[in-house]
């Protein structure tokens, strides 16, 4: 009995075994420092003029420093600019390099290779590569542009307010659709051969074997993509941080900018915790919806 | 048939095309790496240097200035990368193992909680850790620089690993039980081998995103001794600006190392990526 109760208890608490590194980490390493974010939200964080009252409460103070800051609604139009452009472009040439890519030609697995090269250079390097291209004297891209016609004088890309979003927006463009064009060329490689010939048997043209066949192929897999790209350029930070500092005139100043500059550059770490937390609930729901998109696609199976 | 060959034609003008354009930029990086620091701003900007030297490689692999330490900062960058990746992966094997076989109470929330973690803004983060990692004397090291990382390496290649035990049938591990041997050996000799393939491809994809950390590194990183290969050559740029050359030839040896990997890797790190979404 007491053998068979002591299998038991072992039984129950394997899977803890397992599960308690990780769940020790997920409470150190991310619960502690949410909280304390959430804390300090309410709290008097300027570093610069510390109060002797300490770190004391300001109920709502830092949210209302927030909200009332013009600055803040420019990041949020910012970055939603940037997520709505960045992550259309992204997906649309992602598909379109997938499907060029799904035919069969001689070098198609080396076009695949050298396709995802973009993602792989590490965003400091890829900025940093741009900034060199887009130089107003002697970049690259003036270059060219001028030579085409397209452009009649210099463009400083990055000083200029008005071409500062856009052109980090390339940047990001082109980092970014290869994972796009990956992941959708494996689901649409997934799809087996005889459909694709059955249709054409029945007579379907190119494009009606994209729309009834490509397209319902690669649903699931679009939508983590979709799902994920938002995520992540929610929180994307490097790409307009190294290129512009948030500049010309904040014209690309991410909401990521405008929380890590409130804090390390004017040193107010309540306002930026405020700002972080309201940035994590629109992230939570986006991880909702995510989430659901995941296990829907799951309980299909 | 023609049309269809006329078809094919384009395809592949299409393809070349898009992969011009598409490696314009590392080609470009390459190229002004083999320029002398003069032609970098010679107009019209010359496509194939027209003088090939060295000059930015030697330029960088030797300068060792108080504000400039190429080789310091890439043994800072080997060994954060190597040992964020270890501490993880000990912990997301036995997680993502845990997750995939067992069920118990609170799976799904855990589940959630890990996703979530994929969409944490770094820059609430780093807020509180740069306090925490202050109070405990960690700001401007190594070590506070690896823990920092922890919190989204550790989750994704959590879930990564889980999406790799799933497609490993459960009846194998049952087979082994019913064989006599405990669920931690179980664990250990025959799954663990099992997703081998898997596990390099996490293992490699944790060690990437290390590498190319930039904003903990950047906030957390006070003395150039303790800077990581993003933070120094981003700190060229203003500084150097003279140098393109150099900044070009830092950065394809920054380059070189990770895009080897991904290439080795792409296979797995789509299937690693899909895993939990599109099972096959």
């Amino acid at each position: 009995m007491i053998i068979k109760k002591r299998k038991r208890m072992k039984e129950i608490l394997t899977p803890y075994a397992f599960l308690a590194p990780l769940l020790i980490i997920i409470f150190v390493f991310l619960a502690i420092p949410i909280i304390k974010a959430a804390i300090m939200s309410f709290q008097y964080w300027y570093i610069v003029k510390p109060s002797d009252r300490g770190n004391y409460f300001v109920g709502l103070g830092n949210y209302k420093a927030v909200l009332t800051d013009e600055h803040f609604y420019n990041s949020v139009k910012v970055t939603l600019l940037y997520i709505v452009i960045t992550v259309s472009a992204r997906f649309i040439i992602g598909f379109l390099v997938a499907l060029l890519l799904n035919n069969k030609f001689k070098g198609r697995g080396i076009a695949r290779s050298l396709i995802i090269i973009p993602w792989a250079v590490p965003e400091v390097v890829a900025c940093l590569v741009w900034i060199l291209m887009y130089d107003k004297d002697y970049g690259i891209i003036n270059y060219l542009l001028n030579n085409v016609g397209i452009l009649t004088r210099n463009i400083a890309y990055l000083q200029d307010t008005k071409v500062a979003l856009p052109a980090a927006m390339v940047v990001n463009i082109w980092k970014g659709f290869p994972f796009v064009a990956v992941m959708l060329l494996a689901g649409m490689q997934s799809v087996s051969n005889d459909l694709y010939e059955a249709a054409e048997m029945d007579g379907a043209n190119v494009i009606q074997k994209i729309k009834h066949i490509t397209v319902p192929s690669i649903k699931p897999v679009s939508m983590i993509v979709l799902l994920l790209l938002v995520v992540w350029t929610i929180k994307d930070y490097a790409i307009a941080y190294v290129l512009t500092k948030g500049g010309p005139s904040r014209t690309t100043e991410l909401l990521t900018i405008f929380v890590q500059q409130n804090a390390f550059k004017y040193f107010d770490f309540g306002k930026a915790s405020a700002s972080g937390m309201l940035m994590l609930i629109v992230s939570l729901i986006f991880t909702y919806v995510y989430f659901k998109a995941l296990t829907g696609g799951e309980e299909k199976e | 048939m023609r049309k269809s060959k006329i078809a094919h034609w384009c395809v592949i003008a299409a393809v070349i095309i898009i992969c011009i354009v598409t490696l314009f930029p590392f080609i470009w990086m390459i190229s002004t790496s083999f320029k002398s620091a003069e032609e970098v701003y010679s107009y019209p900007p010359t496509f194939i240097p027209a003088k090939k030297t060295l000059q930015g490689y030697v330029e960088i692999l030797t300068t060792n200035s108080k504000s400039f330490n190429f080789i310091k900062w890439t043994l800072n960058s080997v060994v954060v990368a190597v040992l964020t990746t270890i501490f993880s992966m000990i912990i997301a094997t036995l997680g993502g193992y845990g997750i995939s076989r067992f069920r118990f109470k609170g799976k799904a929330a855990l589940s959630y909680v890990i996703i979530t973690t994929q969409v944490l803004p770094g820059s609430l983060l780093i807020v509180p850790l740069y306090i925490i990692m202050s109070q405990l004397k960690l700001l401007d090291t190594l070590l506070g620089l690896i823990l920092a990382y922890a919190t989204f390496s550790v989750p994704f290649c959590t879930w990564m690993m889980k999406g790799f035990f799933d497609t490993i049938p459960i009846s194998l591990d049952e087979a082994a039980m019913v064989d006599g041997a405990g669920r931690f050996k179980v664990y250990t000799k025959v799954i663990l081998p099992l997703t081998a393939p898997g596990l390099v491809a996490t293992c490699l994809f944790s060690f990437i995103t290390g590498w190319n950390e930039y904003l903990f590194a950047s906030t957390f990183m006070k003395s150039y001794n303790n800077w990581t290969l993003p933070v120094g050559i981003a700190s060229f740029q203003g500084q150097y600006t003279t140098n393109w050359n150099t900044i070009m030839a830092g950065s394809v040896l920054i380059t070189i190392p990770v895009v080897i990997l991904f290439l080795l890797l792409q296979r797995h790190l789509v299937s690693g990526m899909t895993a939990g979404a599109v099972k096959q």
